[in-house]
């Protein structure tokens, strides 16, 4: 196999565990490599780390770029990789180092334009956070349909977060022809991954776990409830858009249903932390009902009776508290 | 030379290639890896030769099949490294953070007797299925570390850790070969008896395979009623050890709680082996009655594990089954368990 691959690490102030995320990237099986650390103007001495490896090792490309945020400098890494087909690794988390091997060979066995693997999820020490059950572990590699690909997440389903975040995956190049990250938003993986899911000819699920994903307390999404938070919703309305726009009624109604359950669980997370975001709340409520026109869609009388609820919030709310349990 | 790999292989075709090569993964010149071959019946000593091509880190050492104890015992003798490791064959360590930790031992000012470290439990394809923390029990000076060795399963093995040979050899601490269970908890008993200065690090260096199929039977075998001696070795090696720590009156609640726990989840293993019932009776008694476990139960504190301490007194008496099952129903529906 001589698939140039390549793997974009956007790094931002991550000087504490960018050490054990290139080595792990460097001592790969697979050797072609285009490693691409983008320094998204760190403040603290990431960047001379990334020289440091750069100078050591001819396979390393390093960007040093302003502050744009996270999507900008995986932005920057997409201009200029040149592999056949891209990864991304966040700058605190490491991984297995079969992983490109193992990803690359199903791709290759199975002509497949995006290959996704499992991940475990450690403290910054190597604990792990949960246990890692056997069952989703057997090294399996299954096909995933364009339609299950796109319901896994918006389903209960309990790997549905290998499926919407953008780093346990392997693209084809091609699939970033139209597609870019949105800068300056969170949640920028609800935004993109679906759009690459559907794109892809064929989808290939490896079960076992390549990537460690390192919870630490100071990153983005363990922080403090704010405002950003809801770029979330921006990223749901855009997905009805495009599922209107191909006509998905079963994936729209889904992402509606996750929209307003969303919606409530941000209404309790500001609730419990004291940050009344009501403003945010009515706005993003006013925005669903502005956009979605279930009218000819297909919805069951217990789902009519859900909608027509939702219009009166707060009952819609307590039910919703309710049936939580 | 700094540090000796010693890994003792019976049968071990299947797991000691990966074994080896993620030590060479080490990028240092000061370590050598000891394969003691313990008179293998498969291709585990063409395997090895063939990775001696690759590396001339690895010695190999066959000999007749004498049991692991003997060919740790070799591995020790034939070592030259300033610190040991021991090592299964079918484990594997983390290569980044033992080189980490050999780096640290050879820059450090200070003389360290033992660095010990994490560890994660895998299944047989090498994925993480458990972590395991030292570091979480704050293992700062002695008597946090007899705590965890009495207290606690965690110091029981001896792979994972760096141990310095002088103390090894100075000491005479070896393997005892006559047990078949509990020689190694036995080796860092004698080995922890003459540390001095010691440090727990908050890194997984070792990989410890579980065999789903297997670890049922290893399991249950080892915690069977079958090694009434090496329990009765074990209790009493570790109250040997008791007496020469500090703060003994803690420490001696804590190992008589552990080995309470240990002698309970016995017999509860041994209920479940459907073997004849009378035969599992019998051993089960004679187990609880050995001297040293009979130590163990009269001395556990009635506050705790209350249950446990009378039920085993109950089953002791009563040969029936049946009538300990109705027991243990009553006793938990008492406790406002069952509703």
């Amino acid at each position: 196999m001589s698939d140039l691959i390549s793997i974009i690490v956007p790094v931002y102030n991550v000087e504490k565990y960018l050490d054990k995320c290139i080595k792990s990237i460097i001592s790969q099986t697979y050797h072609n490599l285009e490693i691409i650390l983008v320094d998204d103007g760190s403040s603290d001495r990431c960047a001379e780390i990334c020289d440091g490896y750069a100078e050591k090792d001819s396979r390393i490309a390093v960007i040093h770029k302003e502050n744009g945020g996270l999507s900008s400098a995986r932005n920057a890494g997409l201009k200029i990789a040149k592999g056949n087909y891209i990864n991304f690794v966040d700058s605190d988390d490491y991984i297995d180092k079969k992983m490109i091997d193992g990803m690359l060979q199903a791709a290759v066995k199975n002509t497949a334009d995006i290959v996704i693997c499992d991940y475990t999820t450690v403290d910054e020490y190597g604990k792990l956070c949960c246990e890692n059950l056997e069952q989703f572990n057997t090294g399996e590699v299954i096909e995933i349909g364009k339609h299950e690909s796109q319901m896994i997440y918006l389903t209960n389903c309990s790997r549905r977060k290998s499926f919407v975040v953008v780093w346990n995956k392997l693209y084809k190049r091609e699939l970033f022809k139209n597609i870019r990250f949105p800068v300056g938003r969170l949640h920028e993986d609800e935004a993109v991954t679906y759009r690459l899911l559907y794109e892809a000819k064929k989808i290939m699920y490896i079960k076992k776990s390549y990537y460690f994903y390192v919870e630490r307390k100071g990153s983005i999404m363990a922080s403090a409830f704010n405002k950003k938070r809801f770029d979330l919703f921006d990223a749901y309305i855009e997905r009805l858009k495009f599922y209107k726009e191909n006509n998905e009624k079963e994936l729209y109604k889904k992402v509606v249903f996750l929209y307003m359950h969303m919606l409530c669980q941000y209404a309790e997370w500001s609730g419990k932390t004291g940050m009344q975001n009501k403003g945010e709340i009515t706005q993003y409520y006013n925005l669903l009902l502005d956009n979605v026109k279930l009218d000819n869609i297909d919805v069951t009388i217990r789902q009519k009776i859900e909608l027509r609820l939702f219009r009166h919030f707060n009952i819609y709310k307590k039910l919703w508290k309710l049936k939580k349990g | 030379m700094l540090v000796s790999f010693i890994i003792p292989a019976y049968n071990a075709e299947k797991y000691i290639s990966q074994c080896i090569d993620e030590i060479l993964c080490i990028n240092r010149d000061d370590y050598e890896i000891l394969i003691i071959n313990d008179g293998s019946t498969d291709k585990t000593k063409q395997v090895v030769k063939s990775l001696i091509k690759k590396s001339n880190k690895i010695k190999l050492i066959n000999q007749l099949n004498l049991g692991v104890s003997a060919s740790r015992n070799r591995g020790m003798a034939e070592s030259c490294g300033k610190y040991i490791f021991f090592a299964d064959a079918d484990d594997i360590i983390e290569p980044m953070h033992v080189a980490e930790v050999m780096e640290f031992l050879d820059t450090s000012q200070n003389d360290y007797d033992m660095i010990i470290g994490n560890y994660y439990d895998v299944d047989i394809n090498n994925n993480i299925i458990k972590s395991y923390s030292l570091f979480d029990k704050i293992i700062d000076d002695k008597s946090k570390l007899d705590m965890i060795f009495l207290g606690d399963f965690l110091l029981n093995v001896c792979w994972g850790k760096f141990l310095k040979r002088t103390i090894i050899t100075e000491n005479n601490i070896t393997f005892d070969y006559t047990m078949k269970y509990g020689e190694d908890t036995i080796f860092i008993g004698n080995f922890l008896c003459h540390i001095n200065k010691f440090k727990c690090i908050n890194k997984y260096l070792y990989r410890y395979r579980q065999f789903s199929d297997n670890t049922a039977n290893t399991l249950r075998s080892k915690l069977t009623c079958r090694y009434m001696d090496e329990t009765e070795k074990l209790i009493k090696n570790k109250r040997k050890y008791l007496n020469s720590c500090e703060k003994q009156k803690e420490l001696e609640t804590a190992f008589i709680n552990y080995y309470a726990r240990h002698l309970s989840a016995t017999v509860n293993l041994a209920l479940k082996e459907r073997n004849s019932l009378t035969a599992e009776t019998k051993s089960i008694s004679e187990y609880l009655d050995r001297s040293q476990m009979r130590f163990i139960l009269d001395n556990v504190n009635m506050n705790y594990g209350i249950k446990r301490y009378i039920v085993s007194q109950v089953y002791r008496t009563i040969p029936c089954r049946i009538i300990y099952i109705m027991l243990k129903h009553i006793w938990l529906s008492i406790n406002n368990k069952l509703f």
